[in-house]
């Protein structure tokens, strides 16, 4: 009786010390602190800033991008308050900041990247369908002129 | 008139005719826009004309301004405009294309279409305002609804009798190659502290 009196003593203090400890240990593996802000904004911004460029690109191709600039402006709005947050040492606040940017613009960069291919592909055959209308224009120009200048010649013949 | 001068005529006269009928789609392939390019940073007081020169304030008190930022360039660009707080002695962005060494206190990205436009309204007062003989001590500048701590002194201007500080704005650009570059651009608001 004593030795299991005892066995229950020593098990209720290793569960004391066990809660002790994990309350010690369990805000410092889930606190954010600067490095993971840091990393957390350097990441956000390289996702703007590719994305930023995709769109550019797809706009110089001839897209229309207006969808992808509205996504872009909202994660612009979020990536300042990160940076805000971070200079203020709220660092929970700018790694919340910082992800939540990642996923307002995660995708813009592949939509810009089919948009670009549709849009170079739409010039392309808009060059093909100029490019063939000029040749068959050119040609039956050439064949009026040809059988204009033959009734020409006809009637200036007949005339004089 | 000779049969073969008629014949030069006639295919002179076709051959300008084909090109007046092919001239405008051959602009169009060719053509590429010389237009200027340029951005636009302006600041404007509460009543969307030129701000008073300097403004005076005094602490608590709310004030409003107008930021906007045009973009000339020709494609959709990206900008960063740096919110900075200096008194007279501190670096202020340089006309050769250096930016003021200060750390910012606020900022804003923007994407921007070709000959779009963007204008913010801003709302600032000053917090933590105190004067001691010479010196004025700001600690804290609410902007936007941020609050931010500064901590700036600034000394009696004597000659023009106040204290003097400047929220000024610089505007950065982004380049896929180089990163933000100072797009050598900077506008800003002197305010004179009062007690």
């Amino acid at each position: 009786m004593i030795f299991y009196k005892k066995r229950w003593k020593k098990t209720a203090l290793c569960l004391l010390w066990l809660v002790v400890i994990f309350s010690w240990f369990l805000p410092k593996c889930f606190c954010i602190d600067e490095v993971d802000a840091s990393t957390a904004i350097d990441q956000a911004e390289e996702t703007v800033n590719l994305a930023y460029t995709r769109t550019a690109e797809a706009e110089a191709a001839g897209a229309d991008v207006s969808l992808l600039l509205d996504k872009l402006e909202t994660a612009g709005v979020i990536l300042s308050q990160a940076h805000s947050a971070f200079r203020s040492g709220d660092f929970e606040s700018a790694f919340s900041s910082a992800m939540t940017c990642i996923d307002a613009v995660d995708d813009v960069a592949d939509m810009a990247t089919r948009l670009k291919i549709d849009a170079e592909e739409a010039r392309s055959n808009g060059f093909l369908l100029t490019g063939l209308t000029l040749s068959i224009f050119v040609i039956l120009f050439l064949i009026f002129t040809f059988f204009g200048w033959r009734l020409l010649k006809r009637w200036y013949l007949r005339v004089s | 008139m000779h049969i073969e001068e008629v014949k030069f005529l006639y295919v002179f006269a076709c051959i300008i005719l084909l090109l007046v009928v092919l001239l405008p789609t051959f602009i169009g392939f060719f053509s590429t826009s010389v237009d200027e390019e340029f951005s636009e940073l302006w600041v404007l007081g509460s009543n969307r004309t030129i701000a008073a020169n300097p403004i005076t304030i005094s602490a608590n008190e709310p004030y409003k301004a107008y930021l906007g930022v045009g973009n000339h360039m020709g494609k959709v660009k990206y900008y960063t405009v740096y919110v900075k707080l200096r008194n007279q002695t501190e670096s202020f962005p340089s006309d050769t294309g250096f930016p003021s060494s200060l750390e910012p206190i606020f900022e804003y990205r923007l994407f921007l279409k070709n000959d779009a436009t963007w204008e913010k309204e801003l709302s600032f007062s000053f917090n933590g305002v105190s004067f001691e003989g010479n010196n004025s001590s700001v600690s804290g500048l609410s902007f936007d609804g941020n609050f931010v701590d500064v901590h700036k002194v600034a000394a009696l201007d004597a000659e023009k009798s106040g204290f003097f500080y400047q929220l000024f704005f610089e505007l950065w650009i982004y380049d896929p190659d180089s990163g933000f570059e100072y797009h050598n651009r900077s506008v800003g608001l002197w305010l004179n502290m009062s007690s």
